[in-house]
């Protein structure tokens, strides 16, 4: 209880900087890191502090048994999670990429205790419904942040696989050989060698060029040859695929796609979220929070897929797309298969292919946030080490005596530099972040009875005609959606009174209209476009008791209800 | 000559196999199937293990056979694979008779050194649910198992399911004449409806639906019915994602997620043969250029091709194939994925086709059929069943009142279902038979690695040079050439295993090496310091392993 008091402010303390929940109920700092464990924790404060918007589930277990932990953030008041469109976040699918899980948390966080605070805010969680998962591959997670690994491993969960071939699995992996808490770089003096240390800045290596020889050879990442096959470190903990190749749009077998593991989710983690996704067909916006290098990517992933975006879809996304280059400064706007690589079977690929989900993945931090430019030169590089950083990231070079390579050196930078932001860059990276999903969240379609016209037609028959708008720009179906029928039609139904007829008007001013023999009083319409509208039209047997409503339901634009006067 | 010798053979095996004295008269139900195999494991418990692999959405068990002894998941293993597609009862009829003759062959000193030297599991029923619809109430052609599905994506779940509009148990279809029909009796045989072509008189055409209503009026009859996902649609190899029975993603039910957990955990298995609907023993999968020009493989790789080709002409020494079968392949299929996807060498075959209906010789009788000069496959079919008389193998076209056509005549009536697919039983007992030999060749066919051509000298004072080679010397390569190129088959692996003292010179402890062809070899040479006794040992799970032990002093 101490330690909490220390650091606790009251309200007469604080002048609210704008933008941000000045006090708010659950104190979070934005610049450090957290395990699987401490996100677990952050996440059941949250809940804890604000029951009505925010629940806590677990939506399964990992390979190694932890929970997956969402966060349903909405407010509950205005009716359940389920009929509103609902935007999916998740983060840290590749477990070095870890701030997707700290940006997860600041969402949640943000929304809530903005809630009541901030108009746009709580309109949004009356009409949304955010389902936040901060990190779906928790086991390697706490992996990369506790065990020898590199920036870049492990990039996959922790099934064991015999990357090599050989029978056994995981046998030869990195190790913290001068017990240093780090796996970094090893080198050695050799006259034959192709780098010497920058004389303007010894931390760094640089290679030689031309008709010269240098003075160290770099001879790997900390490890040895533990299984006496003279290969260091090839077959690693948690040891190669990735759960990013394994989703069930266009899976292709691991010769062809590297790292797609068995079957579509064939991994556990990937399974949850697939099965929490088909439990959830509101999600209507998703979002996979990965690092680096500051990027706004939608699909295709594979060259092959590129039919999946119409012409009418990619609209969409662009709309979205561009605002969000210039809400983060430095990210740009990129389709994955030809501005970065050809790759199948994408969690962004599922969404998008497998449930008709408009689906970014923002590639985290960037360098050109050191210094808000696009100069990344060297020289630049050594200014943000040295005089932002004060060379934090770096472990000085020592001797050490290695077991097949003699004397060799072992030093270097450590495993949080480069990837993760450095810590002062956190929560506002995390901010920008958020606000492009809000930006997405809410453009996710909103469906409003926007005309009713009731005209007698005699006999006791009322023809009831009406007009329902989509406010928003994402369409109730994207045309991915419709080729192939993923998510069910709208539903557009007259209650209170005998319905004879029903239809749907081709043109209102004509009258031109499909006729809908079955069930005419719940009219099936194939999509509500984005910003568009449809005219259905009933004839109903009614008297002077009848109370008309009209019910729209739809799977990804939520459930309206309308009494007509 | 050759050829005359292997027929023999194949005369041997059947003796050997025809001890049994399996009574089935009957295509097997789920009861019966289980009943099956509870009589195998009174009778084998040495060389035999049941378990429920799963149950599906629909709460049936599937079966797992193991057939072999002692440590079966350690040996080199074949998989057969049957009731892959609901109205194959025939498939499941397959794979159990070759477990059931098998085992009662296990007698025979060949048969026991087979399943001491591998391991056979068999999945007799993999789409329980379909496969009952043969014996339940309303018999009907029926592939989707118990998960609830919205088959036409329309927002409503069994919304229009069959209606067996005359009563007689069984589903067959319906004919309406109408001016812009499809469809006309076939000349030869008015029975039979067959395609129109614009010659046609409009006065003869029908419109032709299945058997049932237009339940929710969308001009569609029973394209919502009861069953759900395909077994044989739902495999990831050329997925067809959304449409109907394929499911959302490759691999999405119960009982295709277990069968490829199963399969991914045994690295044991060289080869997998399936009793479905796809053929490549009859005619031999072909290679094309086409199949391996773009990153994503579409057809058979070139020396697979070649061992395709090779156990192909091994199935027609032990099975009376039909002329003019081609090689066919299904889009989601399971034989298709253990190739592609599961990296091992994968065979498939019906098993069994309709024959082709042959004229009687006796004129008069002859006079009484007309030529069946377009090959129309149902003619050949009804004159086929009818010569072997099967029993309602037509439901004769009979007139029922029909709420979606007021004031027209429909008919129904046709081809009962399943006769395409599966011969009367008493043809069963040759079948199983001959798989039982094709399945036994098959096995012996496989890879097999020895070490060969061993040679020590003395280089120095406790300094020893060790020379040999790995073999192939068996009839297949040591690993599929898709199978080679992923984690899911392992390598070739030598060990040299070294006493107290000894250090390896030259030569690493470890080799692994790709695929080899059969005969093919590979020379490993070691440099040793010190005496002591040295153990080479080559092997993987799918091909078995050889050993040596040499002193060197």
């Amino acid at each position: 209880m101490i330690p909490a008091m220390i650091f606790a402010q009251t309200p007469d303390q604080i002048f609210q900087a704008v933008g941000t929940p000045a006090n708010p109920k659950v104190t979070i700092s934005f610049n450090r890191y957290y395990t699987a464990e401490g996100l677990g924790a952050l996440a059941q404060q949250l809940a804890d502090a604000h029951p009505d918007l925010i629940t806590l589930q677990s939506i399964g277990k990992s390979y190694e048994g932890r929970d997956i932990w969402c966060l349903t953030v909405t407010d509950q008041s205005t009716g359940p999670d389920l009929e509103k469109p609902g935007f999916y976040i998740d983060g840290n699918i590749h477990s070095n990429e870890i701030q997707g899980g700290e940006f997860g948390i600041y969402t949640a966080w943000y929304l809530a205790e903005s809630f009541g605070q901030n108009t746009f805010i709580t309109d949004l969680l009356k009409e949304k419904v955010f389902y936040i998962v901060p990190t779906i591959n928790p086991d390697a997670r706490n992996a990369y942040m506790r065990d020898p690994n590199t920036a870049n491993t492990p990039r996959s969960g922790m099934i064991p696989v015999d990357d090599d071939r050989d029978g056994l699995y995981d046998e030869d992996g990195y190790e913290d050989l001068n017990g240093d808490g780090e796996v970094t770089q090893m080198r050695r003096k050799t006259p034959y060698g192709n780098y010497i240390i920058d004389p303007m800045h010894p931390n760094r290596m640089i290679r030689v060029e031309g008709d010269q020889r240098g003075t160290h050879e770099i001879i790997g990442s900390e490890g040895i040859d533990n299984d006496g096959d003279g290969r260091v470190n090839e077959d690693r903990v948690g040891g190669y695929y990735d759960p990013n190749r394994n989703w069930g749009w266009n899976w292709q077998p691991e010769y062809i796609q590297r790292g797609s593991h068995h079957y579509p989710f064939s991994i556990p983690e990937n399974r949850a979220v697939m099965e929490f996704a088909l439990a959830h067909p509101n999600i209507a916006g998703a979002q996979s929070y990965h690092n680096t290098g500051g990027m706004l990517l939608r699909g295709p992933g594979a060259k092959e897929d590129l039919s999946t975006y119409s012409r009418r879809d990619i609209q969409v996304y662009d709309q979205l797309g561009k605002l969000g280059e210039q809400l983060i400064p430095g990210y740009r706007y990129l389709t994955i298969y030809k501005d970065l690589y050809s790759v199948f079977g994408g969690e962004l690929d599922w969404f998008h292919g497998g449930r008709g989900v408009f689906t970014f993945t923002n590639e985290l931090y960037t360098s050109y946030m050191m210094f808000n430019s696009n100069d990344r030169s060297s020289e630049q590089t050594n200014l943000f080490e040295d005089r932002l950083l004060f060379n934090d990231q770096f472990l000085p070079w020592e001797e050490f005596d290695h077991p097949t390579y003699g004397k060799i050196e072992i030093g270097g930078n450590r495993k949080n530099y480069r990837r993760n932001n450095p810590g002062f860059l956190l929560e506002s990276d995390a901010h920008r972040n958020m606000a492009f999903t809000i930006y997405h969240a809410y453009q996710t379609p909103k469906l409003v009875v926007e005309q009713v016209v009731k005209k007698d037609v005699g006999g006791g028959y009322m023809e009831v005609t009406a007009t329902i708008g989509n406010q928003r720009i994402i369409p109730t179906h994207s045309d991915h959606d419709l080729k192939y029928k993923i998510s069910p039609p709208d539903f557009i139904t007259l209650q209170g009174g005998e319905v004879v007829a029903g239809m749907q008007l081709l043109n209102k001013d004509t009258g031109e209209a499909i006729e809908q023999e079955f069930q005419p009083a719940r009219l099936s319409i194939s999509n509500i476009s984005g910003l568009g509208t449809v005219d259905v039209r009933w004839l109903v047997k009614v008297d002077e008791n009848s109370s008309l409503q009209i019910l729209v339901e739809s799977a990804k634009g939520g459930k309206v209800t309308h009494e007509i006067k | 000559m050759f050829k005359i010798l292997l027929r023999l053979g194949g005369i041997l095996l059947a003796c050997m196999f025809t001890m049994s004295a399996w009574g089935q008269r009957q295509y097997r139900d789920g009861r019966a199937l289980e009943r099956s195999i509870q009589a195998l494991e009174q009778q084998y418990g040495d060389f035999f293990k049941a378990s429920q692999l799963t149950q599906t959405s629909g709460g049936l068990p599937i079966w797992q056979l193991t057939l072999g002894k002692g440590d079966t998941d350690s040996r080199p293993a074949l998989v057969i694979v049957g009731g892959v597609a609901g109205p194959h009862l025939l498939g499941q009829e397959l794979a159990m008779g070759v477990a059931e003759n098998l085992l009662a062959g296990s007698a025979a000193d060949s048969v026991k050194q087979f399943l001491d030297d591998i391991t056979v599991y068999v999945f007799p029923q993999m789409s329980p649910e379909a496969a009952a619809q043969y014996f339940s109430e309303i018999k009907f052609e029926r592939q989707g198992n118990g998960r609830e599905v919205d088959n036409d994506r329309d927002g409503y779940t069994n919304e229009d399911v069959h209606d067996d509009l005359d009563s007689n148990g069984i589903l067959t279809q319906m004919r309406i004449a109408a001016p812009d029909g499809k469809w006309v009796m076939h000349p030869v045989d008015s029975r039979i409806m067959r395609k129109a072509t614009p010659e046609d008189a409009m006065d003869s055409r029908y419109h032709v639906f299945p058997e049932g209503l237009d339940n929710d009026r969308d001009g569609l009859f029973n394209e919502d019915g009861v069953g759900g996902i395909h077994f044989n649609k739902n495999w990831t190899f050329n997925h067809p994602t959304f449409s109907d029975g394929a499911g959302d993603f490759g691999i999405s039910e119960i009982e295709t997620r277990a069968l490829a957990d199963f399969l991914f955990e045994r690295f044991n298995v060289f080869a997998v043969l399936t009793f479905g609907p796809s053929e490549n023993l009859v005619a031999p999968y072909v290679y094309r250029s086409a199949h391996d020009r773009q990153r994503v493989i579409s057809g058979i790789l070139s020396s697979d091709a070649d061992v395709n080709k090779m156990i192909s002409g091994l199935y027609g020494d032990f099975v009376e194939t039909p002329k003019g079968v081609a090689s066919s392949s299904q889009d989601g299929g399971f034989m298709e994925w253990a190739y592609f996807h599961y990296g091992r060498f994968s065979f498939g075959t019906p098993g069994w086709y309709v024959p082709e209906w042959q004229m009687p010789k006796d004129s008069a009788e002859a006079a009484t059929f007309k030529r069946n000069t377009d090959k129309n496959a149902d003619v050949n079919l009804l004159r086929w069943a009818e010569s072997q008389e099967v029993e309602r193998a037509f439901v004769p076209w009979d007139t029922v009142v029909h709420p979606d056509f007021p004031g027209e005549t429909v008919e129904v009536g046709g081809l009962a279902p399943f006769l395409a697919w599966n011969p009367p039983y008493a043809q069963v007992r040759s079948l199983k038979d001959q798989h039982t030999q094709f399945a036994f060749a098959l096995g012996q066919k496989r890879a097999k690695v020895a070490i060969s051509q061993f040679r020590q000298e003395q280089v120095g004072d406790q300094l020893w040079r060790i020379k040999a080679k790995v073999v192939n010397i068996g009839k297949m390569p040591t690993a599929s050439a898709i199978g080679d190129q992923f984690n899911w088959v392992k390598r070739l692996r030598v060990d040299i295993e070294l006493s107290q003292g000894q250090v390896l010179s030259t030569g690493r402890p470890v080799y692994l090496f790709s695929a080899m062809d059969s005969g093919e070899s590979q020379e490993l040479s070691w440099l040793i310091r010190g005496n002591g006794s040295t153990t080479i040992k080559v092997g993987a799970p799918h091909l078995g392993y050889d050993s040596i032990t040499i002193n060197l002093q």
